[in-house]
């Protein structure tokens, strides 16, 4: 086997100028396609009439059957040869959106009810610019109030109610860049860090994306975990990879061209 | 290998200098909606761009070997931390001038990518003279 196609094998991401990269997928038409029957969904999901099993039970098939669509969609893109970047990103923020972007459009406020407490907090900070540590425990780590009582400043809003309901939505975006640069740093094939993410994704119940302090925490606790990973993780495929993303192709050639046959 | 590695190189260069603009044009705009005193959904948009972008692609743009790893993920992870610093800080200094603070960072990060801006395209440029 040829050095290049060993490198083809191990990226899975054909070369800028490659021809198949442009060629036309189904998937250019099933993505927008599911999109749009997900915002046909949520426009028409009638959230006054709740039931005991919450938003679930009101969202109408046409919403289910798009992330379906999405779901064979991504998978066919999957199965391809060479995987697109760009068309794998697409997938990803799309569900990222479908499944995050769905809550913050149907209801009118955020949900949780511990929301209203950190928003509480955010206030308390904005209208005083000082913390007073006899009131609760949040006063005493006011990171994320303090950089949110900020971003009202700058933003222009009077509270975060303004905003707060979008902020699940914002948080499992940004991670998609950092859990990426995770994955690739444990020299994951191409097709497990994708498969891995839309997992991430598609699994992630455990709600500390909402705006709170885990939110940010999440992220920077990921961003230094990635940092760390590059900066200091050799791969777990010594003698396959070495670090650095911009360069790597040509790194792997370099140094595969180096070793004996 | 040659002209495929300077070729690499010039799209990676290409890339962050659109980048280092749109981080400029970021911050230009926000400044003037927080000069003019304007608010509205796009101002929030402009905020959350700039809190999750400028301040730390202002450093990745002058410390390459971040950017090489990720021009993205990494100026996202480093403007959230640094604003996260700026703020607590202040609060604690009991100096609480969000929107001063938000002048400064906007400045420094302005100063800071067109420096970037400027030394990459002496390093891009250097090895053809």
């Amino acid at each position: 086997m040829s050095v290049v196609q060993n490198q083809g094998n191990r990226t899975g991401f054909p070369s800028s100028g490659d021809s198949a990269y442009k060629q036309w997928h189904i998937s250019d038409v099933l993505l927008p396609v599911s999109l749009v029957m997900w915002a046909v969904g949520v426009a028409r999901t009638d959230t006054k009439v709740l039931g005991p099993y919450g938003l679930l039970s009101v969202l109408p098939f046409v919403f289910y059957a798009a992330i379906a669509l999405l779901i064979v969609s991504v998978t066919i893109e999957l199965t391809r040869q060479k995987l697109s970047r760009w068309r794998m990103a697409a997938h990803a923020t799309a569900l990222v959106v479908m499944l995050y972007g769905t809550a913050p459009i149907v209801y009118s406020q955020g949900r949780y009810s511990w929301l209203y407490k950190t928003i509480g907090v955010v206030q308390y900070m904005g209208a005083h610019g000082r913390i007073n540590q006899q009131i609760d425990i949040y006063q005493n780590w006011p990171g994320f109030f303090a950089f949110a009582a900020w971003f009202d400043k700058v933003a222009g809003v009077t509270s975060p109610l303004a905003y707060a309901k979008w902020a699940q939505l914002v948080v499992e975006l940004a991670v998609l860049p950092l859990l990426y640069l995770i994955y690739e740093a444990l020299s994951l094939p191409t097709r497990q860090r994708w498969a891995a993410l839309l997992l991430y994704s598609a699994a992630n119940w455990v709600g500390q994306d909402y705006f709170s302090p885990q939110s940010l925490g999440t992220i920077l606790s990921l961003g230094s975990m990635a940092i760390v990973m590059r900066w200091m993780y050799a791969g777990n495929s010594w003698g396959r990879y070495v670090p650095g993303r911009q360069h790597s192709e040509d790194r792997f050639r370099a140094y595969t061209e180096k070793q004996p046959a | 290998m040659a002209s495929r590695s300077a070729e690499i190189r010039q799209s990676a260069a290409r890339q962050a200098d659109m980048l280092d603009v749109t981080a400029i044009v970021l911050s230009v705009l926000l400044v003037a909606l927080v000069f003019v005193g304007w608010s509205g959904p796009l101002r929030v948009l402009l905020t959350v761009a700039f809190a999750f972008f400028v301040p730390g692609r202002a450093i990745v743009s002058n410390w390459p070997r971040m950017g090489q790893w990720s021009e993205a993920a990494i100026s996202m992870v480093l403007s959230l931390a640094v604003l996260v610093l700026l703020t607590t800080f202040m609060l604690w200094i009991h100096s609480w001038h969000p929107l001063g603070l938000f002048q400064v960072v906007a400045g420094l990060s302005l100063i800071g990518l067109i420096i970037g801006l400027a030394r990459r395209r002496r390093r891009t440029r250097g090895p053809e003279q």
